[in-house]
């Protein structure tokens, strides 16, 4: 019996010419009206690399062009069809409801980074020295720039999620929830506010498949 | 001690970041005993929020996992 590595979860079946990672096969579990999308892996060796990522996220992609799919967290494991189907059955409540959310919609996202001081240098001293205020400053330029965003954009607050320095690389991670059929332009939208905000520089990207709303907070 | 400055993420860098975050902090955690593993260091769900770095996981798992 072989292994599967999950990708994502589907309503209806997609019609994509594709396989799995390493060309492995993509297997299709159904279990009532959902779908399980995996690749049927033969080893025992698990020891996935960052191709194999970017390779989980092309197929997640793709399956998302052709039918409403949920990305599944990356490197999930499930021991065979029959264990993918007991999972299918105990989330499938859940997976429904999120399925509704988000068909027929996108995710963008905004990033900001921050200049982190490397270590050791005058630069560094500084900012250690300016300390708690750099660091509140910051906070509060990435708040402010979530905020144009959201409203720059209409999205509504339950549509639009956020974190404030998640790193010390990163001073804002943003997701919107979007219209497939407006992405484009409202992405384009996203680049015109991101371009005036005071205090960061903020990178616009996607469409995504709707990673981070598959699940509600 | 030599002044190297801040370093900041590029454009390029900082999408690499967010497509880390998403494929490893995000998307549908299956419930149950579904076994997250990257980079051969297994992991096990067990109903957690089991929340990992994003591309420091995928590089130092990468190099170190195995």
């Amino acid at each position: 019996m072989s292994s599967l590595i999950a990708h994502a979860v589907s309503a209806a079946r997609p019609a994509p010419d594709l396989a799995g990672l390493r060309g492995l096969p993509l297997r299709a579990v159904a279990l009532e009206d959902l779908l399980l999308w995996a690749t049927a892996w033969p080893d025992a060796d698990r020891a996935l690399t960052r191709a194999d990522a970017l390779r989980h996220h092309e197929i997640v992609a793709k399956l998302c062009l052709e039918e409403t799919c949920l990305p599944i967290r990356f490197g999930t494991w499930i021991e065979g069809e029959e264990a993918a189907r007991s999972r299918l059955r105990a989330d499938g409540a859940a997976l429904r409801a999120a399925l509704a959310r988000v068909r027929g919609r996108r995710e963008l996202a905004a990033g900001a980074p921050t200049a982190a001081p490397r270590r050791g240098g005058r630069a560094y001293l500084e900012a250690r020295r300016a300390g708690l205020a750099a660091a509140d400053a910051r906070r509060r330029s990435a708040e402010e720039a979530a905020l144009r965003l959201r409203d720059g954009l209409s999205v509504e607050q339950a549509d639009a999620r956020h974190e404030i320095c998640p790193s010390d690389r990163v001073a804002l991670s943003m997701s919107l929830l979007v219209p497939v059929e407006r992405a484009q332009a409202l992405k384009d939208a996203a680049v015109r506010v991101a371009s005036g905000l005071p205090g960061v520089r903020a990178v616009v990207s996607g469409p995504w498949p709707p990673y981070t709303f598959v699940v509600g907070r | 001690m030599t002044d190297a400055g801040p370093v900041e993420l590029t454009d390029s860098e900082l999408t690499l970041v967010d497509l880390a975050d998403r494929l490893l902090n995000r998307g549908v955690v299956l419930t149950g005993e579904a076994t997250i593993s990257v980079g051969g260091v297994d992991l096990v769900y067990l109903g957690l929020n089991l929340v990992l770095t994003s591309v420091e996981t995928l590089e130092g798992r990468r190099t170190g996992g195995r």
